[in-house]
């Protein structure tokens, strides 16, 4: 049996999701990381566990892969906000701060009423305390 | 009736003298007086000044002597005070230094406390800052994950 022939509800993999986050945020990075390579088999043309594990990387404090991880779910999405956000959330915490800086002023100045603009804003704003100059 | 302090008077007897109660005084009264040795160097230099000038000599034996209405006393005892008087102001000066240095240490000690306490309030209100921004982060990255995930298609 392959993972194309398990049925998968939209439902169930929002679940995952959420608990791959929930797993993250317990700092249980092994298990998060399961999770999202998991739904990646699952959802192979969609950038958001991509992101997620991504984001996994980004909390172990490896901004090297974490910056690749969303480089290449950038691929799968280019025009994702959410995906550039975390690129430029692992730039910013990699100390490419000019660099974090004007992705995420690119991503207000498109959509300033998107959600991931606000993140997009909160990350400018914690870019102080997350890279210091 | 006839006893009664009211109507009759109260015969008053005259009171003992002073010195009889309180002899100290009378022994204070006796040491002004000036010694025999002192009464007779202010003879020998009246006479020998009044050579030189006549009248002055017989006033300055005097103030040596001590005798009736000298001047020796009352010099003294102004000696005295002044020297009671320049003691009063040391102490007034040491008391007003050590006065003014408290008064520094105090001063000092204060401003001290008042820029330990901006510093700690300093601090208090950059982590307020920091708790607020890292919060703020945390809540839109969740909106932002949350609305992502929602939209899911397999």
């Amino acid at each position: 049996m392959t993972i194309k022939e398990i049925s998968v509800s939209n439902e169930e993999l929002r679940v995952m999701l959420e608990t791959g986050y929930i797993l993250r945020e317990a700092a249980k990075f092994d298990e998060s990381e399961t999770i999202f390579r998991s739904v990646m088999e699952f959802l192979p043309e969609s950038e958001i566990p991509q992101v997620g594990l991504g984001t996994v990387f980004l909390q172990r404090g490896d901004f090297q892969a974490a910056e690749e991880i969303c480089e290449k779910a950038l691929e799968l999405n280019p025009s994702s906000l959410y995906a550039r956000v975390h690129y430029a959330e692992a730039l910013l915490f990699g100390r490419q701060r000019e660099k974090a800086e004007n992705e995420l002023r690119e991503i207000i100045g498109e959509n300033p009423d998107s959600p991931h603009s606000q993140t997009a804003q909160a990350l400018l704003e914690a870019a102080d305390l997350i890279a210091p100059n | 009736m006839a006893d009664d302090t009211m109507i009759t008077p109260v015969k008053s007897e005259p009171l003992p003298p002073v010195t009889q109660n309180y002899p100290e005084i009378d022994f204070q009264q006796k040491q002004k007086e000036p010694n025999k040795f002192l009464k007779v160097l202010g003879g020998i230099g009246s006479a020998a000044l009044n050579f030189v000038a006549p009248g002055l000599g017989g006033i300055l034996g005097n103030v040596i002597g001590g005798g009736s209405g000298s001047s020796f006393g009352s010099y003294t005892a102004l000696m005295e005070q002044q020297r009671q008087f320049e003691e009063m102001q040391r102490y007034n000066q040491i008391s007003s230094s050590l006065q003014a240095r408290q008064q520094n240490q105090m001063m000092n000690q204060q401003q001290q406390n008042s820029m330990q306490l901006i510093s700690v309030q300093h601090r208090v209100g950059m982590q307020a800052q920091e708790f607020t921004t890292v919060s703020n982060l945390m809540k839109t990255r969740h909106d932002s994950e949350m609305s992502a995930v929602n939209n899911i298609k397999s």
